[in-house]
């Protein structure tokens, strides 16, 4: 399965001296994030709903007994359109000891970037505050953008964890 | 690791000692806190916490002073060497949270105890005894060397051995043999006079390894026939990695467990270290640890992490055999009888499984109720009160997580009843009752949940002190409530009657905190109290934290749980029977009252697309009740209560989550919250006395 050839290619990545990243497509933006923060890649499934939750959070799923929420980049990014269809994913991600998985349109490639292919985060305004974007690289002649998955995921602007529990 | 067992190992000391009688001291009590007590000195040499060592060191020879009758446990003497625990524990905390140590403190500690033993022995020792060669009183020891695999006996220093420890004594047999895993062991059977811990240093200095064990021998070299410990020979057995960790758990097991105790560890194919931890996790059962029970509950230690991966698998099965149910029942195959068969028969064998994935997590009372004779002995001291502590129904279990969040609420209804309710001795005496108080704890399986009463035969509640108290404090009360309106009073934030405010009890932090606390935990607090002659506080828990019962709900097209233990009942409201009153609220009438009827949806921010109609579940939350409009019944079940808060946040209304059989998730509703945040806010009394309502 896709998680398992995955899983095997990052564990490539130790030998390699480069780093290797997801690559993921976000409307018509090609996204990468760090690998070894993925744990799993799903089918996108029905949530369930959090009463008063912000319109990017969109809602719990059952990972093997473990409730995660679902976030919607695409809706926090100000994307016009976020449908779901199927194929749509979920990447589960583990950071910081707890499970966030993040929607995305298509998981792409796994891409190996040394760190001289990596571009500094470009000035001009994207969708993503620039904050939360680590550099930019290419995948053939897309651009990708590197986010920090890690800090956007933590980040007092997603809510996601109780003020204490972020400290 | 080193922590935890030394704990426990404290733990059990405290306990036999607090129940050591000054006059008859039992013999078997004291050896069991003397192997407790050279547990943790042993424990400690490993861990190289040298001073602490030295101070167990001290106690271990006041023990054998009492031990060889030279010294009476006097309860000075037991005030003391229990001072001398809580010295070696603070240290112990000290070590683990900064890795400091405050060495004068313990200094202070050891010179006392030394004195102790100084002033005391030298007076009563027997005239007779001096040091001959074959001295009155000399113990045999076993000594086991252990060697590292491969290593041959021959490559000890065995001439110098001998020369030494036949200064010591006399050497009655040497043994080679191979301990449980395989590695070469050294036995020798030593008549000595000499203190186990001067051979033991002895042996340490010379051999210059921890690799080796003590321990009295009562019966001489013949029984080493029957020392099982000593298994035939294993060539090539691979478990020696664990090499480090066997040293030290053997040395913890041997000085801790009785000779026969031990010889059946052994006997066991499995090696010392699974022996080790039989013994520790025992030692969770506090004064267990070294009774008679000692190897009759054979138990092993199990992360916390790893029965929670098992629950979590185990709920997962269950819900995978309920959606292979829900398959089964819609394919028309032609052997579908057989195939209903086989999904009842993992039906059943799956939710046995989750019960008895469940009953790891549960621990007997007893561990919580360890800890209070200890409690009220410092307590009535210092209050000079006497009181006996009753505890009934220690081995009813509960889940883990309840027994450590119980362990405050009830400490402080003991310290509140030895505080407050039992009266100083001569006041006992004057209003016709026995000198000494008592307080009672009992603890017992009450329908799906258990009960545990705090009662004592004190002064009991005040009426008119609560109320005039409450009036000070501008709550609202009026002279003809009930005394169960009168006792609510004292949950009240803050409340206290205590004229002084002591380091016992009295800050008014107390019952209102036990309330919270059990409430968080899913139970309730009721008081009984009778002026002069008592009062009863009676906590109701459910058995665990991990499973609810509850009726699933549906509101707009989610799914959520209303915890069972709030449903008081449910109806479907007629034309007529819901009215509005003033400020958009609506009230719906149950029989010959009005409770207020909460809009769910709007509560939970859901969009309310929903017909009038529906359903009203009467809900009673802290004496409140509200009636929360559902759309739909689905009917009743246990769910397994899924923590939101490990990958997400709190949600405000919700207090959990769990899945459901087909997969997806349910949110769980906080009934308090809800009605919290739903109810027009009622301040005092209103806050604190139920509305009347017919059942």
């Amino acid at each position: 399965m896709q998680n398992s050839t995955l899983s095997s290619r990052a564990r490539d990545a130790t030998v390699v001296p480069t780093r290797e990243y997801l690559a993921f497509r976000l409307g018509d933006e090609m996204y990468a994030i760090d690998i070894l923060k993925v744990q799993e890649i799903r089918v996108f499934e029905a949530v369930t709903k959090l009463p008063g939750a912000p319109d990017y959070i969109k809602g719990v799923i059952n990972l093997r007994g473990l409730i995660a929420p679902v976030i919607d980049l695409r809706v926090k990014f100000g994307f016009k359109e976020a449908a779901y269809g199927p194929f749509t994913v979920v990447i589960v991600l583990y950071v910081h000891d707890r499970l966030v998985a993040i929607v995305a349109d298509a998981v792409i490639d796994v891409v190996a970037l040394t760190e001289d292919e990596i571009k500094p985060p470009p000035e001009f305004a994207t969708s993503v505050n620039v904050e939360y974007v680590m550099g930019l690289g290419a995948n053939g002649d897309h651009m990708l953008i590197l986010l920090d998955i890690e800090k956007l995921v933590s980040s007092q602007e997603l809510g996601l964890f109780d003020a204490e529990a972020a400290a | 690791m080193f922590f935890q067992e030394t704990e426990e190992h404290l733990a059990a000391m405290e306990g036999h000692l607090l129940r050591l009688d000054p006059r008859a001291p039992d013999a078997e009590a004291l050896h069991s806190i003397f192997r407790a007590a050279h547990s943790v000195k042993g424990n400690s040499t490993i861990f190289g916490a040298r001073h602490l060592a030295d101070v167990m060191h001290q106690i271990e020879s006041i023990l054998d002073h009492i031990r060889k009758e030279e010294l009476r446990p006097t309860s000075d003497v037991i005030s003391l060497l229990l001072e001398a625990c809580d010295g070696v524990r603070e240290e112990l905390r000290r070590l683990k949270d900064s890795g400091d140590t405050d060495q004068t403190a313990l200094e202070t500690l050891h010179d006392r105890l030394e004195q102790l033993t100084q002033a005391e022995t030298p007076d009563k020792r027997r005239p007779d005894e001096s040091p001959a060669l074959t001295p009155h009183r000399s113990e045999r020891f076993r000594v086991e060397v252990q060697l590292p695999p491969g290593q041959g006996i021959a490559t000890l220093p065995l001439a110098e051995l001998y020369a030494e420890l036949g200064a010591l004594g006399r050497i009655e047999d040497v043994q080679a043999s191979e301990g449980a895993d395989g590695s070469p062991l050294l036995l020798l059977f030593l008549l000595t006079s000499e203190r186990h811990e001067a051979v033991h240093a002895k042996l340490v200095s010379l051999l210059g390894t921890d690799a080796l064990r003590v321990v009295p021998h009562e019966s001489g070299p013949r029984s080493a026939a029957r020392e099982d410990a000593v298994r035939p020979a294993r060539i090539g057995d691979t478990a020696f990695g664990l090499f480090g960790d066997e040293r030290s758990a053997l040395g913890s097991l041997g000085s801790a467990s009785s000779s026969i105790a031990r010889t059946t560890v052994f006997d066991t194919t499995t090696a010392g270290r699974r022996a080790a931890d039989h013994e520790s996790s025992a030692s969770l059962f506090g004064r267990r640890v070294t009774d008679r029970m000692f190897f009759d509950r054979s138990s092993i230690r199990v992360d916390v992490d790893k029965v929670d991966r098992l629950l979590n698998l185990a709920g997962e099965l269950v819900i995978a055999q309920s959606i292979l149910a829900e398959a089964a029942r819609r394919s028309g195959a032609a052997n579908e009888a057989a195939l209903r068969d086989s999904v009842a028969h993992v039906a059943r064998q799956t939710r046995e499984l989750q019960d008895a994935v469940m009953g790891i997590r549960l621990l007997p009372l007893d561990y919580l109720f360890s800890r209070l004779p200890r409690l009220v002995r410092d307590l009535a001291q210092k209050l000079a009160k006497d009181v006996e502590l009753v505890t009934e129904g220690g081995g009813t279990e509960l889940d883990k997580e309840m027994i450590e969040k119980l362990a405050d609420p009830l400490m402080h209804l003991v310290r509140n009843s030895l505080d407050h309710g039992i009266e100083p001795p001569e006041a006992r005496e004057a209003a016709g009752k026995r000198r000494r108080g008592t307080v009672e704890i009992r603890a017992s399986h009450r329908g799906g949940g258990i009960l545990v009463e705090v009662q004592d035969d004190g002064a009991g509640f005040d009426r008119d002190r609560i109320l005039r108290k409450a009036e000070q404090r501008r709550l609202p009360v009026h002279p003809d409530m009930s005394d169960e309106q009168v006792w609510q009073l004292a949950f009240a934030p803050g409340f206290s009657t205590a004229d002084t405010v002591s380091d016992v009890s009295g800050r008014g932090v107390g019952m209102d905190v036990v309330n919270r606390n059990i409430r968080a935990l899913g139970g309730t607090v009721e008081v009984g109290s009778r002026r002069g002659q008592g009062t009863t506080i009676a906590l109701r828990l459910p058995l665990t934290l991990a499973i609810l019962d509850g009726m699933s709900v549906e509101i707009g097209d989610e799914c959520f749980i209303l915890p069972l233990s709030f449903i008081a009942e449910a109806l479907v409201p007629q034309a007529g029977q819901v009215k509005s009153v003033t400020g958009g609220h609506r009230v719906v009438q149950v029989r010959d009252s009005y409770v207020p009827l909460l809009d769910l949806q709007a509560l939970l921010h859901m969009p309310d697309d929903s017909a009038e109609t529906g359903i009203a579940i009467v809900v009673e939350a802290d004496g409140r009740h509200a009636a929360l409009r559902v759309d739909r019944l689905l009917g009743q079940q246990q769910v397994v209560i899924k923590s939101l808060e490990a990958n997400y946040r709190h949600v405000p209304g919700i207090a959990g989550a769990t899945v459901l059989g087909s997969g997806r998730v349910a949110l769980i509703l906080d009934v308090n919250a809800l009605l919290r945040a739903g109810l027009a806010p009622v301040k005092g009394m209103e806050e604190l006395a139920p509305e009347p309502i017919e059942r």
